[in-house]
């Protein structure tokens, strides 16, 4: 085999005016991203905007009520395609005991798992993941950027109860109850979509429970054109 | 380069047309920057259900079982594709894939002192611990946080050192994906060691020539003996006057009994590799609450807590994995009854036959994951469709379908096991035969690690049995 002529090559000539670009652009983005993630960058996500129609909505195990902005309670959250929503969850459990009570009492009126309507064993279950600490619930909307998680546990006392829980929806926003969340969505489809449980893992892994496969508000949110 | 023992298979010149394309790998890399970018942007706006965000579940259940696959058949074809380590080279070369005449950077040299696996395999660890011990991977937030690190990681190395710096002394994933790369069955190497040693003067595989660069791996591929470091690109390919570099078949693991200098960090990255597969899941499942109980008077409750806990046990399961390997290879040296070779090199030299076992496990480990979690992919992938590429929306309930039931699931597993452990009893024996001359000590020598590979196994059976219906 013929020896190869050995070349020299010269290597890569250096660009300090280039290396400086690169560097200060390297640094500008690891800025950009560091105040990204601490949600300080103008493109960071943003929380809600609480604008557009008001609703209310209090999840209980295992349902949904809502209520308009006069807190009526409604049966659908009804609103035009288009418009800014404001949604509040309020969750049943910072309510007080007899309110907490009375939505869990919808819950007997309908079958559920297996167990027909009235059944005092629906009672139980829920008693049953109270007492397994399964008080927390995720919301969301199909279709829509909804997905809203409660934090109700770290305000309930020993019991399982807040002492000076407000009596009614209406009563916890006037407090500013801090167990109450917000999200702020644009409605950008026609039609009327589920709220939901949205269970906590792949395998159905339950943060509310026994129930909460069948916490679904079917067409809750109705989109008109 | 040549090795005259070494069984040689078929070169794979059907594919050497395309890996001579000038733009060969860059054009590898698009599609997975472009899936990269999608994961990124997902994971960081998206939706913070773990199984309605695409980026979270295409990074640790798609991406993660890929990997591991790709590992035992194409080695390390994933740094081939890797955009991450890509975005430093394309800065440090001011090109994409041409020769360009000119460079930015530094271009110093990596510290002498961290050219070995220590700080990567320390950076692998420190992944695993967090992520046992605040679920690193079931957070879409820290999932986009960890690829921004990297990347800009990797730019800066890229920036400041020579060549690939970042891809083969500080990307956490090296040491685990080098190390297995051993099992490979395909290698890119010389087809004739001579012409390397007395007929090339230029060395353009390493050094680069006008028209290409060198080895961005800093390996030359003249003395390169395993895939420790190979990312397939074909550079040297590419550079080669002589077109004396080719891809071929090989048996698979032939690294593990062929590799003419085992490093002592290669060896203990090894034993932590497989440590963290086998002995780590015994001591969490065993010792946790143990430990979580003990921790809980001095610290507060919650993630701390478990943090600490998991970090101690991590600490002492990576002791332990590295002493017991150690143990068995002073067992294996006394056994042999040959005081000429020491301890150290046997352990240096075994260490690397267990990996086929890690890697086992580890896929054991993924596939009751996939059994489990299959139904998340159109689920993920709807979401992402619904919303692309922000991922918000919630595509409705998430759906559970297990592919297959439990037992099945951990028949499967267990095959795993034992074709890994077959695959380890082969490099062990052939390990054997190259330390000891004489066949009797080799299978003296061979039987203490065999030993140890049968325990491992069960190790790996126990854990993967708990929970078990």
């Amino acid at each position: 085999m013929p020896r190869a002529p050995a070349v020299v090559t010269p290597p890569p000539r250096r660009l300090p005016a280039a290396t400086a670009v690169v560097t200060l652009g390297l640094a500008a983005a690891t800025v950009l991203t560091l105040l990204a993630f601490l949600g300080k960058a103008p493109f960071a996500p943003t929380g809600p905007r609480e604008e557009g129609t008001v609703f209310y909505a209090v999840p209980y195990h295992y349902g949904f009520a809502f209520y308009d902005a006069a807190f009526r309670e409604i049966e659908a959250m009804e609103v035009r395609e288009g418009d800014a929503v404001t949604l509040y969850i309020v969750p049943a459990l910072a309510l007080s005991e007899q309110t907490f009570a009375d939505y869990a009492e919808r819950t007997l009126k309908r079958p559920m798992g297996g167990l027909p309507a009235g059944d005092l064993r629906i009672r139980e279950k829920i008693a049953g993941d109270l007492d397994l600490g399964n008080v927390e619930h995720i919301i969301g909307i199909s279709a829509h950027p909804v997905y809203v998680t409660t934090d109700v546990a770290r305000t309930l006392g020993d019991r399982g109860r807040r002492a000076d829980a407000p009596p009614s929806v209406a009563e916890a926003v006037r407090r500013k109850d801090p167990t109450i969340r917000a999200v702020t969505f644009t409605t950008k489809k026609v039609g009327a979509f589920d709220v939901i449980c949205v269970d906590s893992g792949p395998e159905g892994g339950a943060t509310c429970g026994w129930g909460h496969q069948w916490m679904v508000a079917k067409g809750a949110l109705v989109v008109r054109r | 380069m040549t090795r005259p023992s070494a069984r040689r298979l078929p070169e794979l010149r059907l594919v050497h047309p395309l890996l001579r394309l000038p733009a060969f790998q860059f054009v590898a890399i698009l599609p997975t920057a472009a899936i990269v970018a999608v994961v990124l942007l997902s994971s960081w706006r998206g939706i913070e259900h773990p199984s309605f965000n695409f980026g979270l579940m295409f990074t640790w259940v798609v991406w993660w079982g890929a990997l591991l696959v790709s590992l035992l058949v194409l080695g390390r074809a994933w740094c081939l594709v890797c955009p991450i380590g890509a975005v430093g080279e394309w800065l440090q070369r001011l090109s994409l894939w041409w020769r360009s005449p000119y460079t930015a950077g530094y271009h110093l040299r990596w510290p002498g002192a961290l050219r070995n696996m220590w700080l990567p395999t320390a950076l692998f660890v420190l992944f695993i611990w967090l992520d046992n011990g605040v679920g690193f991977s079931n957070s879409p937030r820290m999932t986009a946080g960890l690829i921004a690190v990297l990347l800009l990681g990797a730019a800066w190395v890229g920036l400041v050192f020579e060549r690939r710096a970042f891809c083969r002394y500080v990307c956490p994933l090296t040491s685990f994906i080098g190390l297995n790369a051993l099992l490979s069955a395909f290698e890119l190497r010389g087809r004739d060691g001579r012409i390397c040693r007395t007929l090339c003067d230029t060395k353009d595989c390493f050094r680069g020539n006008a028209r290409r660069y060198g080895c961005p791996m800093a390996e030359f591929p003249g003395a390169m003996d395993t895939n420790l470091q190979c990312i397939l690109c074909a550079e040297c390919m590419r550079s080669c006057p002589h077109d004396n570099v080719a891809l071929r078949l090989r048996v698979p693991g032939q690294d593990l009994w062929e590799m003419r200098r085992p490093r002592l960090d290669g060896a203990v990255s090894a034993t932590v590799v497989v440590g963290l597969a086998t002995v780590l899941p015994l001591m969490m499942l065993t010792l946790l609450p143990v430990v979580r109980r003990a921790l809980a008077g001095a610290l507060a409750a919650g993630e701390a807590t478990r943090l600490v806990a998991v970090g101690l046990l991590f600490g002492l399961g990576i002791a332990a994995s590295a002493a017991i390997v150690y143990a068995f290879s002073a067992l294996a040296r006394r056994a042999a009854g040959d005081p000429g070779v020491p301890t150290r090199l046997l352990f240096a030299r075994y260490a690397y036959a267990l990996l086929p076992l890690g890697l086992a496990k580890s896929l054991a480990d993924l596939s009751d994951h996939l059994f489990r979690t299959w139904g998340v992919v159109p689920d993920v992938t709807r979401a992402l469709m619904l919303d692309f590429p922000f991922n918000q929306v919630v595509p409705g309930r998430v759906t559970a379908v297990h592919l297959v039931p439990p037992l099945g699931t951990y028949l499967v597993q267990a095959a795993l096991l034992l074709g890994g452990l077959l695959f380890t009893l082969y490099a062990a024996h052939r390990i054997s035969l190259r330390l000891f001359p004489e066949r009797d000590a080799a299978f003296a020598s061979f039987l203490p690690i065999a030993g140890l590979s049968f325990l491992l196994t069960l190790v790996g059976l126990w854990t993967l049995a708990v929970g078990l219906p």
